[in-house]
């Protein structure tokens, strides 16, 4: 095969991860793919701990390509690698991945059609005694991931995890790939244009990889909460229908009392609140110290709170610029119908029916009788015909149940033409 | 105008069933009637009731209609009657025994006729109708009972359970079922019966009583107030082992003695009906549950069967009502009088069951219950007949005495 | 008298059952397709039960399990997938001492099991013969290790060091496991949270007023709903009612994270019980699942005679307290102390009450009692024996 074409390029954007990295590479060079088939491009930005030197002197049993540049952010990172990408299929891998052998493997094995979006699987490796926040750290990973093998689920844009995902050359091109303008969030911003062009995300598990990130503790993640309040603004004004699903759109002056007292110090009395965020914190080293898990995780869920509402003043200033931006996102809700569907018709013809019409929302009968509603969800990939089933049996047992037994006695006792007999006569 | 005015204050309830196994055609509706209430059945098994209200100027009430009343008020049981069909072990179709019917009456032709009508045509291929004329005051009751293919049998002791056990000497068949000169059973009655006695373990049978009619205020107080004579559609086994004192002291509740029917070996177990209960003795009712208590009390298995429907017309007038809330009172005291005395169960339970249960939670608490469903006068009725129970049941028992003494003179 | 034990599927329900005379109830396991779905106990009259009799029954006990296996049934979804083998394989472990009739009974129902290329680990715990070792050799493809260490708990972690697979299930020498049991449990480990799944555990038998009395007081069942227990989900520290170590499996990784089972907890330690749910604890905090399958089916026989039933009962007190007295002191989980009061002011005073007073449907005043004296005894059981246990390790 020309080595020109390649089946599958491997990006990975990197930042003073020298070792992660070179671990990394050998792990990739352990793949149950076609090594010959594949490349790999490594994009150093602002690296300065001899990355560029390990990359240059590094002897792969792949192509290896690798280009540096300076404090340029993930999202540019990963553009630049895709422009110098010439596989079919981009497979983004973090700098801190341990990819399992069967990772590109995997990935390839679901690209069946070009739409095709594969999340991979991202376990954090076992940690001996971990404390408060990395269980639950571990928890929300998993809690995620355990949503996507849900029969049934479906994508959100929340659900692109840019750490281990694919995505066909040709999707992540007519998308311009990453809006570089995000300095975090840019892979839920990109999964959010991807689903609206129709993309199909698939998660896969056996392209799983271990995320070896040892370092997100509570200050980090608190660090990081700020800057995604910050990039939630920006989000809304790209994306005014997804606002809903937006933690900010919570926090607006009609928003309850609790919700609002945070807002208020984070808009208005940064000081205070800060001073106060930062007790908060030594409160909850107390408390961890004591195992007052469920005081210590309603403290955490402000602080947390708190510092997303301080990134969003950071970018809006103002309370009533952020009450402008719900207003705003709220006129430009689209109202979607909700698709009838009878199943009277049969499962298999149902199913044909939803994965033609993709609509965001259905109605579903049984003959004359009304099963439920699935509602359309902001930000939610539309209906298919494979969601049908799992949602039945998860959401309407009791009224589909309802409805069969409904059924029954026609079934079984009608015969021929129907039949009056009035009540007895008294 | 003022026609008008008095449909839209009052309604006046028809009384239906359907089974949707079979009626699937819209009702046509009688414009004497603004509300209907159906007993829904399938294939002979009833769900429950649904109630559906006509509007003026309607003509029929639509299928659709009924269909959707059922599926928002009678969803549970639907659900659990496909289960239960689906789970019900192949039963053999048994072979049709023959059954005696006993009615007992007196002095009420115009009701007995009715009654008549429905008992000689029901569908079932071998049964015999025993009239029993409890100490008539005329010849009426005699030459009515001529028109008819039935048997005559004449009882001069007065009281229900004199009858009763006359009834159940002359059955020639080894089940003995009973119903009222006031009520008609459902077609298939005696189908159900001999289904239902086709385990040998099963020696007496109750089932559901309907309302036959609803016209009168005095009948919709008693069938939707006051609760009525029916026991719910969930079917039952009664039996000691699995019974609690307090279960086994509510026998009212095991069946009503306008729809019952007994294995006859039964009675050699357990004795004939006491005849010192029941209508036509001071007592004025009672027999019946004391025979259901004496049975499950004895270790034999009691079913309650809601497939075995009989329709039953409630007193018609407000004071028919009282007297028959008033008997009430004054029976269930002499039952459990009775039950006291003979120590059915532990004594301490009947005082219990006498105290929390009857007193307070039925009487007591239907007095201070607000709202429309049981006037209050009628709870204020029911305990006065309560307490006349003790003298009631004192002078049933030297009636009864004296009667027994006077037949054997005779 | 006795009580009968009957298992019955509910699409295959036979007229009658005659049963033999000595018994005057029927405790009846209703299943679909293997998979158990209630219980209802009835009375056995004239030795017989009548299924017509029973119907309501088994409605009112399986009904909403039915209901829902009739939509899954109309959608097409297999509601027996997790009774096909699964990817993963396991070790299953029986811990075990001195009891070899038991024992043998245990095995034969292991080696009934369908073959999933399970490795069948016996693990003889300071035996004080050796017929537990001939017994295990007799069979031939068993695995036989000796642990001379005393104590449950000791047993468990050799197991989990010894097996050769990923996943350790462990059954009682005096239990023996239902066909479906081995992979109804490993089904439950395709999610990614699974640290441990523990299965429904029915009474063998129901002969002797003891075992009887062991039923209604402390029925190892946790009822007929599967139930995935997190952090989220419960308090991690109350894990009374996540399972018992008689039925559960245990991804072996997870003592990476929070370690091995306690040694100073367990049978065979002054603690006699409580091991198992410390070690639900400890993966519930460390933010992990626990699923609770009753497909995972387990028949036990329960201790014979009132007089072991009572040791029994008063063990589960001892252990309760021993293991939350070692919850506090070391891994001081101070929300701990808010059980011990829950309980007894819930539920113990209550019991020790009405069985006073022989309040009907009341559990027996020496039960009652043997437990609270248990409880009082734990604190105390639990410091002695870490003390034993850490001469043990040093010695060791």
């Amino acid at each position: 095969m020309d080595s020109g074409c390649q089946i599958a390029s491997v990006i990975i954007p990197t930042h003073n991860r020298k070792n992660l990295l070179q671990g990394l590479l050998s792990s990739l060079a352990q793949q149950t793919f076609p090594l010959q088939q594949m490349e790999v491009i490594v994009v150093a930005d602002n690296c300065s701990d001899g990355t560029i030197e390990m990359l240059a002197a590094y002897n792969a049993p792949f192509r290896l390509e690798f280009t540096s540049g300076p404090g340029m952010g993930a999202a540019t990172a990963r553009n630049t690698g895709a422009l110098r990408a010439s596989g079919r299929v981009l497979i983004f891998i973090d700098d801190d991945i341990d990819p399992s052998p069967g990772l590109v493997e995997a990935h390839l094995a679901k690209h069946t059609a070009s739409d095709v979006v594969v999340i991979g699987y991202l376990p954090l490796p076992l940690e001996e005694d971990p404390g408060f926040y990395r269980i639950l750290l571990r928890k929300w990973w998993e809690d995620e991931f355990g949503e996507f093998l849900l029969p049934g689920h479906r994508f959100s844009y929340r659900n692109l995890l840019s750490g281990n995902f694919s995505v066909s050359r040709e999707r992540f091109t007519q998308a311009k790939g990453f809006d570089t303008s995000f300095d975090c969030r840019e892979d839920y911003e990109l999964g959010a244009r991807l689903l609206k062009g129709g993309a199909n995300f698939v998660f896969s598990r056996d392209a799983y990889g271990y995320h070896l990130d040892t370092e997100t503790d509570l200050k980090r993640s608190l660090g990081r909460k700020r800057k995604e309040g910050a990039a939630d603004v920006l989000f809304a004004l790209r994306h005014p229908d997804l606002l809903p699903d937006l933690q900010i759109s919570k926090y607006g002056s009609l928003s309850g009392k609790e919700s609002s007292t945070l807002s208020h110090y984070a808009f208005e009395q940064n000081k205070v609140g800060d001073f106060m965020a930062g007790h908060a914190i030594s409160l909850m080293h107390m408390l961890e110290q004591l195992k007052l898990r469920s005081l210590w995780q309603k403290l955490s869920n402000k602080v947390h709170q708190y510092w997303y509402l301080r990134g969003a003043a950071d970018a809006l200033k103002s309370r009533t610029a952020l009450d402008e931006l719900i207003s705003a996102s709220s006129t430009a809700d689209i109202k979607s119908e909700a698709l009838k569907i009878n199943l009277k018709l049969g499962l298999p013809e149902a199913e044909r029916i939803l994965d033609f019409e993709r609509p965001s929302a259905m109605q579903l009968f049984y003959g004359d009788q009304f099963i439920g509603e699935v509602k359309a969800i902001a930000g939610a990939e539309d209906l298919r015909g494979k969601h049908l089933r799992p949602i039945i049996a998860a959401k309407f047992l009791k009224e589909m149940s309802e409805a069969l037994a409904l059924d029954e006695p026609f079934k079984t006792h009608l015969s021929g033409r129907l039949t009056t007999k009035f009540a007895q006569e008294k | 105008m003022a026609e008008k005015e008095i449909a839209a204050t009052r309604r006046i309830i028809k009384v239906l069933q359907v089974d949707l196994a079979q009626d699937l055609e819209n009702l046509m509706v009688d414009p004497r009637y603004n509300c209907y209430r159906i007993l829904v059945l399938i294939d002979k098994k009833p769900l429950g009731w649904v109630t559906l209200t006509v509007g003026p100027g309607n003509s029929y009430i639509g299928y659709d209609e009924v269909m959707s009343a059922v599926r928002s008020e009678l969803k549970l049981p639907l659900v659990e009657l496909s289960i239960l069909n689906r789970i019900r072990a192949s039963h053999r179709v048994s072979d049709a025994g023959p059954i005696s019917i006993v009615v007992c009456t007196r002095d009420r032709t115009a009701l007995l006729a009715s009654c008549l009508n429905v008992l000689t045509v029901l569908n079932y291929p071998v049964f015999e109708i025993i009239v029993v004329d409890n100490a008539p005051s005329s010849d009426d009751t005699f030459e009515l009972v001529k028109k008819f293919p039935v048997r005559y049998v004449r009882e001069n002791t007065p009281g229900l359970d004199w009858a009763r056990n006359r009834g159940i000497q002359e059955a020639n068949y080894p089940i003995v079922a009973f119903t009222d000169d006031d009520a008609h059973p459902n077609q298939h009655w005696l189908w159900i019966i001999n289904e239902s006695f086709t385990n040998p373990r099963v020696m007496a049978l109750t089932g559901y009583v309907g309302p036959a009619e609803l016209e009168h205020p005095a009948q919709e107080i008693f069938e939707i107030g006051y609760g009525g004579m029916g026991h719910g559609f969930r079917q039952r086994y009664i039996r000691k082992a699995t019974s609690t004192d307090q279960q086994l002291l509510w026998a009212s509740s095991f069946g009503v003695g306008a729809n019952m029917a007994f294995r006859k070996t039964v009675f050699q177990q357990v004795g004939d009906f006491d005849t010192g209960l029941d209508v036509g003795t001071p007592s004025s009712g009672g027999g019946d549950i004391e025979m259901f208590h004496r049975i499950v009390l004895n270790d034999h298995l009691l079913l309650y069967e809601p497939s075995m429907i009989v329709w039953h017309y409630h007193r018609s007038t407000d004071q028919a009502l009282r007297k028959q809330v008033y008997n009430n009172g004054r029976s269930f005291g002499c039952y459990l009088i009775d039950c006291y005395i003979k120590r059915t169960v532990r004594r301490p339970s009947i005082v219990r069951f006498f105290l929390v249960n009857w007193l307070y939670k039925w009487n007591i608490r239907n007095l201070l219950k607000r709202g429309d469903t049981i006037p209050r006068s009628l709870s204020l009725t029911e305990l006065q007949g309560m307490l006349t129970s003790p003298w009631a049941y004192r002078k049933t028992r030297l009636m009864q005495r004296e009667t027994v003494a006077k037949s054997k003179e005779n | 008298m006795p009580t009968a034990i009957l298992d019955l599927d509910i699409d295959n329900l036979p007229e009658a059952i005659e049963l033999s005379d000595r018994y005057d109830k029927a405790f009846i396991l209703l299943r679909q397709n293997k998979v158990p779905l209630g219980k209802i106990v009835v009375p056995v009259i004239d030795n017989q039960v009548i299924t017509t009799e029973i119907l309501s029954e088994i409605i009112a006990s399986t009904g909403p399990a039915l209901a829902k296996n009739m939509v899954l049934d109309y959608l097409g979804i297999d509601r027996n997938e997790h009774l096909s083998q699964s990817k993963v394989k396991a070790t299953i472990a029986v811990c075990t001492r001195n009891r070899t009739s038991d024992l043998r009974k245990c095995i034969e129902g292991l080696l009934k099991l369908p073959d999933d290329g399970q490795e069948i680990l016996i693990i003889d715990n300071c035996p004080s013969n050796n017929d537990t070792q001939l017994l295990v050799e007799s069979f031939g493809s068993l695995r036989y290790v000796r642990e001379d260490l005393p104590g449950l708990n000791n047993a468990r972690n050799r197991a989990l060091k010894e097996a050769t697979h990923d996943v350790v299930a462990f059954t009682d020498d005096d239990a023996i496991p239902d066909y479906g049991w081995l992979r109804a449990l490993m089904a439950n480990f395709s999610g990614t949270q699974t640290a441990c799944v523990t299965g429904l555990t029915l009474p063998l038998e129901l002969e002797t007023e003891g075992q009887e009395a062991f039923e209604s007081y402390s029925p190892f069942s946790k009822g007929f709903k599967r139930v995935v227990h997190s952090m989220a989900s419960r308090n991690p520290l109350a894990t009374g009612q996540v399972g018992a170590g008689a039925n559960m499996a245990i991804r072996k990784q997870i003592v990476q994270t929070i370690g091995f089972f306690d040694e100073a907890l367990d049978a065979g330690t002054l603690t006699q019980s409580g091991g198992d749910h410390e070690f639900f604890l400890r993966i519930l905090t460390a933010g992990y699942q626990i699923i609770y399958d009753p497909a995972a089916l387990s028949w036990h026989r329960h201790r014979r005679t009132m007089e072991e039933t009572k040791k029994a009962i008063w063990g589960y007190g001892v252990g309760v307290y021993a293991f939350w007295t070692r919850t506090l002191i070391e891994k001081g989980e101070l929300g701990i102390i808010k059980l011990p009061i829950n309980w007894f002011f819930h539920e113990q005073l209550r019991a020790l009450i009405k069985s006073a007073i022989k309040w009907p449907g009341s559990h027996p005043f020496t039960l009652v009692w043997a437990e609270l004296s248990g409880c009082i005894y734990g604190p105390w059981a639990y410091l002695a024996s870490r003390k034993r246990a850490h001469k043990h390790l040093k010695n060791g």
